[in-house]
């Protein structure tokens, strides 16, 4: 049986756990990564998964489950195509609007989704999340 | 009818993008309700409409957000974009290091222009169709296609008429437009090749070429040798024939090849 466990951090980070979850940590650098970038003005927030973690934390908690959702399909999208189209082993998505882009990037150890306006630069985001 | 017409002058248009654009494996295009308009050779439809469907679903999930302009999905072999071109979604897989400068120029020249183009012939044939729905059978013939239409019909019962071809004029130019046959058109070798798999054994010696407009002429027809217009959707004809039809360069014109 799955318990859930809501953990409030600040003032808009929910983190939502399965348990029993064997997952590998995201690491420090990533974390303050996460954090200069969701300070940014222009970003809305991000989410980040790991093994069955999702970390989520958003500036504004209106359109939490729109955006939680999106990641989880954006994850799917990118895995499903990658195969289908030969394309490799799916590293980024990106999805622009007529409002806003997001920005889903893959690895190992799971996908972190950032959401942004859609003036925003997704060039200068990448590196700090890359290396 | 005009939908046949449409896919399959952007599938033309579509497989010149993949030769201009080499590193290019796939091409598509979706309508705004992801339907299939039309797709490269190298791309099933079978493909096309696996992703079309996880793009309409990805779409739904992203509404809140505004419509889906632009994605682009990298891997480390190749990449997907689908951009929105007027009220329609390019698809294409490429490889990095492709062109990415001209990949877009075509995007956003060759592709607008291809759809204005088909939506043209689309009108035309819709007009067509309201023009006869419209005559009452009595008067559908005018004076001009009267004595085309007896020209057409001197052909004899025996005769077999094969479906009917849409291309667009495109007059004969050149050294052959001065030495070349003025009775003869020049039709698409591919479409060639159909009628002659089509009846093996017999073989269309004429063709009945046809305006919009009702004028019609019975003429001998080769397929054509110029790379540079084969393929393309049209029909080269000599100025002669062009008179006659009262055709000039782009207008639609229905090939019907008879046997006898």
């Amino acid at each position: 049986m799955v318990k859930k466990k809501r953990e409030q951090t600040g003032n808009s980070a929910i983190m939502l756990q399965d348990e029993p979850t064997v997952h590998a940590k995201p690491s420090e650098a990533l974390q303050r990564a996460l954090e200069d970038i969701s300070s940014r003005p222009d970003v809305a927030g991000y989410i980040l998964r790991t093994g069955a973690t999702a970390t989520v934390k958003l500036k504004t908690q209106a359109n939490l489950t729109d955006y939680a959702l999106l990641s989880s399909e954006m994850q799917d999208f990118a895995e499903k195509n990658a195969e289908k189209l030969a394309l490799g082993k799916a590293t980024s998505l990106l999805v622009e609007t007529e409002n806003a882009k997001a920005l889903l990037l893959l690895n190992d150890a799971g996908s972190i989704s950032i959401f942004m306006a859609k003036t925003t630069d997704h060039t200068e985001i990448l590196p700090a999340l890359t290396t | 009818m005009s939908g046949e017409v449409n896919a399959a002058v952007l599938s033309n248009v579509l497989n010149e993008y993949g030769k201009v654009c080499p590193d290019t494996y796939h091409i598509f295009l979706l309508s705004a309700n992801d339907k299939i308009l039309a797709s490269d050779q190298n791309t099933t439809s079978e493909d096309a409409e696996r992703v079309a469907h996880e793009f309409a679903t990805l779409k739904r999930y992203a509404r809140f957000m505004g419509e889906v302009e632009m994605l682009r999905l990298d891997g480390d072999k190749r990449w997907l974009s689908i951009a929105r071109v007027e009220d329609c979604y390019v698809a294409n897989v490429a490889q990095p290091g492709a062109d990415e400068k001209t990949l877009n120029a075509l995007t956003r020249v060759l592709i607008p222009a291809a759809l204005k183009l088909a939506r043209l012939m689309d009108a035309q044939l819709t007009e067509k169709a309201e023009g006869q729905a419209q005559k009452p059978p009595s008067e559908e013939v005018d004076e001009s296609s009267q004595k085309q239409s007896k020209e057409v019909s001197d052909l004899s019962p025996a005769r077999v008429e094969l479906p009917e071809y849409q291309f667009m004029v495109e007059p004969v130019r050149g050294i052959r437009g001065l030495i070349g046959l003025s009775d003869t058109v020049y039709v698409d070798s591919a479409t060639v090749t159909r009628w002659n798999s089509l009846y093996a054994e017999k073989k269309a010696a004429w063709v009945i070429v046809k305006t919009l407009k009702g004028k019609a002429v019975r003429c001998r027809y080769k397929p054509m040798r110029n790379p540079a217009v084969d393929g393309k959707g049209l029909i080269n004809i000599p100025e002669k024939i062009l008179t006659v039809l009262d055709a000039k360069k782009g207008d639609l014109v229905t090939v019907k090849p008879v046997i006898e």
